[in-house]
């Protein structure tokens, strides 16, 4: 297999060594953008063991920081070749109003980045006024929006109607997640994506995009 | 003889008449110390330690419900064993949950020396044209000290003329703080009591406690009927989000149960309601917002301010409680949304304040509550424990009774499992979950990631262990701990990678709010000399293999210490102590509240806490 060393490193959640790996294979002269896909499908490899839970949250944080150290040298390789970055989509991603959680927020944020999205992190407890002006600004294609606690899972009904009343809905996918949230929340309050952990984010992410 | 009973931090003796076996002895001072087959020696139960001494020669009945470690150990069974030189024992206590809660309070201590009731007997002189002095004066001046003057019982004045003069004017007269309470005619031979209410979001706790000599006198358990609101603090505060009458209900609950337990508490003991006169309570802050019906809506919710903090003083009258009208109730004070009067008992029972060195308290449950105290200064945080603890959110997680694996040991390839009640297992409790981590840690099968080995792996293993490994639901590799039929259980009990997943996220974020404190006080983890170790699930953890996975990150074995329901302690000191109340005000205004969820190292150090140390 190519750059199995790549894959390899990422598998181990090494940064240091994908970095050492990713270096030696541009030094070989190596095309940045079959590196880039093999580190994106090692990706999803590490998403699949993950659900198996044969790897968990501190080894996926750990591969989401080195696929974003591979991300800057591949990044600044390919630009200098010309190849452009393919930006599947725009993301404006917070906690919602009264809810200070940040850890599943910034699990999602990574690996969103990492998937190819370009994410905007609004930070905790935003107002419905937050996510939209910064949508807004930015262009997103969709708004996430994370909620831990039973009390705040309002907080993100508060966001989509706040989007009706502007008569934006339509412009934005909205994605909803956090440790209480469910497919049957989502649902009820209209969200139009839902994923239990930041793995499971990035293929509903990519679904919204039409990807 | 002499019998020494160490319990917790307390040292006491006893003498011990010869001839009489351990539980005569241990039953003639009141010690706690389960005796549910009248000391046949069928049950088991009355399991004691020995720490120093000589006993009576081991019986085969001993061998029969302790294992030769536990044996070697110095555990023995008190129906069995008479001393035969000075003893120094080690008490163990009952097994279910609620009994768990209500033993462990059980620690008994010096009366302090100012208590907040006091009892005294008062002679006047008879009055005449020369001494005018009216009836409510008189007395004032016959008590003396430092009686409020404004206070007056409600109904009393109308009774006074009559109740002074009944026995020659000799009263019996009981104080509240500074409040007269009660006065009754003649010598009164009945001594005051007080109850010491510990409401947990699970089970309710309130025990009986004579006033006069500070001994707990009884000890009641029952389920939080709030739990129809909800299991958790954050679905009761919904509720009353929901609909504010929700409030008033659960209010109401609360106080019905606590009057139901201590009604029977007070039957028991033959006394009536005009025997009680005080009462404390400790609990969470949303527990405590229930109970002083104080609106709970904004704790669940950024920036998490809440309705009061200070302790509230309320008079027995306010409550549809057994207790005496002029009784006093006293509610802890809290420190923060969630850090509650109960961490203030912890505090005050391992005496926080007055301590030299370093110190941490740890109380672990749903949430865990951890103080940091050193430097003069006093940290506390609370931090989502997760359910792993308490047995919920695990495949077969439950709770700490009857059929409840509680203990596990792995050498050699063998399983060695300790069951409550030594019924078939029926499921894992929260100690136990630790322990088979732990082992299964030790033996290989899992990783310091948390990994469990697949059943196709080729490290090598016990073929007891391997046939152990199986892919269960959903995919997940599993460890059958016991296997259908194994212990004449009816189905298996398995620990899965899951469960090891919710004891990593469990662990992870007590070692983060631990690492987080120290850091914050800018100190070492080798600079504590002490970590208190309360609730009544951390009794029961086998401390070595909690510090084995990591839950108290650089703390040595030797440093924890498992101090038992030490909130409902705290919640005794303050009963029967002005001063110790006067420490619970203070603490509550010291004591530093660290919000983890807005702090930027607790996400590093959360995800890094997870792994087991490898």
């Amino acid at each position: 297999m190519a750059f199995e060393k790549v894959r390899d490193a990422m598998l181990a959640t090494d940064s240091e060594l994908v970095v050492k790996e990713i270096n030696a294979e541009l030094a070989k002269g190596a095309d940045p953008k079959a590196i880039f896909d093999v580190l994106t499908d090692a990706m999803g490899e590490i998403g699949d063991l993950f659900s198996e839970m044969k790897m968990f949250l501190p080894e996926v944080m750990l591969a989401t920081e080195a696929m974003n150290e591979a991300f800057a040298i591949l990044g600044a390789e390919m630009q200098k070749q010309d190849q452009a970055i393919e930006n599947l989509g725009t993301v404006v991603i917070g906690t919602v109003k009264g809810d200070v959680h940040t850890v599943g927020k910034d699990m999602v944020t990574g690996t969103l980045n990492t998937a190819g999205f370009k994410v905007f992190d609004i930070g905790i407890d935003s107002s419905p006024q937050d996510f939209v002006e910064i949508a807004e600004r930015e262009g997103a294609d969709i708004i996430g929006l994370s909620a831990l606690m039973t009390a705040t899972m309002p907080s993100q009904k508060d966001v989509i109607e706040f989007l009706e009343s502007k008569g934006i809905r339509e412009k934005y996918k909205v994605l909803v997640g956090g440790g209480v949230v469910t497919q049957e929340w989502a649902d009820e309050i209209g969200a139009d994506g839902y994923s239990k952990d930041a793995v499971g984010a990035v293929d509903v992410a990519k679904r919204l995009v039409g990807r | 003889m002499r019998m020494i009973i160490l319990d917790e931090e307390q040292r006491k003796e006893y003498e011990m008449p010869e001839g009489l076996s351990v539980i005569e002895c241990l039953l003639r001072y009141d010690l706690p110390v389960r005796n549910d087959c009248a000391a046949k020696g069928n049950c088991g139960k009355c399991r004691v330690r020995t720490i120093a001494g000589n006993l009576s020669p081991e019986t085969e009945i001993e061998r029969e419900h302790l294992s030769k470690e536990e044996l070697d150990q110095g555990w023995f069974l008190a129906c069995q064993r008479a001393a035969k030189s000075d003893v120094t024992l080690r008490l163990s206590y009952g097994r279910d949950a609620g009994y768990r809660k209500t033993m462990l309070a059980e620690k008994e201590d010096a009366l302090a020396g100012d208590p907040v009731v006091q009892r005294g007997v008062f002679s006047m002189s008879e009055p005449d044209l020369s001494d005018q002095v009216p009836d409510w004066e008189r007395l004032l001046a016959a008590v003396g000290g430092s009686v409020s003057r404004e206070a007056i019982p409600r109904g009393l004045l109308s009774a006074l003329p009559e109740l002074l003069r009944k026995e020659d004017f000799t009263v019996t007269v009981t104080t509240v703080a500074n409040r007269l309470a009660a006065v009754t005619p003649g010598k009164s031979e009945r001594r005051p009591f007080g109850a010491v209410c510990d409401i947990g979001t699970t089970t309710l706790a309130v025990y009986l406690v004579d006033l006069a000599t500070g001994i707990t006198r009884g000890a009641a358990a029952k389920t939080n009927p709030q739990v129809s609101f909800g299991t958790d603090v954050i679905s009761r505060i919904n509720s009353v989000s929901e609909d504010f009458s929700a409030l008033e209900k659960m209010h109401g609950d609360i106080v019905a149960a606590i009057a139901e337990l201590m009604a029977g508490l007070l039957e028991e003991n033959d006394l009536s309601a005009d025997d009680l006169f005080a009462m404390t309570v400790v609990g969470n802050t949303t527990m405590s917002h229930l109970f002083a019906k104080a609106d709970p809506r904004r704790l669940a919710t950024a920036p998490f301010v809440f309705c009061f903090k200070q302790g509230l003083t309320f008079r027995g009258r306010d409550f549809p409680l057994p207790m005496h009208p002029e009784g006093e109730v006293f509610l802890l004070p809290n420190v923060a949304g969630y850090v509650g009067s109960d961490t203030v008992g912890v505090m005050l029972s391992v005496d926080i304040l007055n301590r030299s060195g370093c110190a941490i308290a740890v109380d672990l449950g749903t949430n865990g509550e951890i103080v940091l105290s050193g430097n003069g200064r006093v940290l506390a945080c609370s931090t989502a424990a997760g359910p792993a603890f308490e047995g919920a959110k695990i495949k077969n997680g439950m709770r700490a009774g009857a059929g409840a694996i509680e203990k596990v040991r792995i050498s050699d390839g063998e399983i060695e499992l300790k069951i409550i009640d030594e019924a078939p297992p029926a499921g894992i409790c929260g100690s136990g979950l630790i322990d088979a981590a732990a082992q299964m840690l030790k033996a290989g099968l899992i990783d310091a990631s948390g990994c469990l080995l697949p059943p196709d792996t080729d490290f090598p293993l016990a073929e007891n262990l391997r046939r152990r490994l199986r892919k269960g639901d959903q995919g997940l590799d599993e460890f059958v701990l016991a296997a259908k039929g194994e212990y004449g259980n009816d189905a298996d009990v398995v620990i899965s990678q899951k469960d090891i997943r919710e004891l990593q996220l469990g662990k992870g974020a007590v070692a983060a709010g631990i690492t987080v404190l120290l850091r914050e006080m800018n100190i070492t983890a080798e600079e504590v000399d002490r970590l208190f170790l309360a609730g009544a699930f951390g009794n029961y953890m086998d401390v070595r293999h909690a510090v084995m996975l990591g839950l108290f990150p650089g703390i040595s074995v030797e440093k924890v210490e498992a101090v038992g329901n030490a909130a409902a302690y705290g919640g005794r000191l303050a009963l029967l102590s002005r001063e110790k109340r006067a420490a619970a005000e203070e603490l509550a205004e010291k004591t530093e509240h660290i919000e983890l969820s807005t702090s930027a190292a607790f996400y590093d150090i959360f995800m890094r806490e997870m792994n087991f140390p490898g």
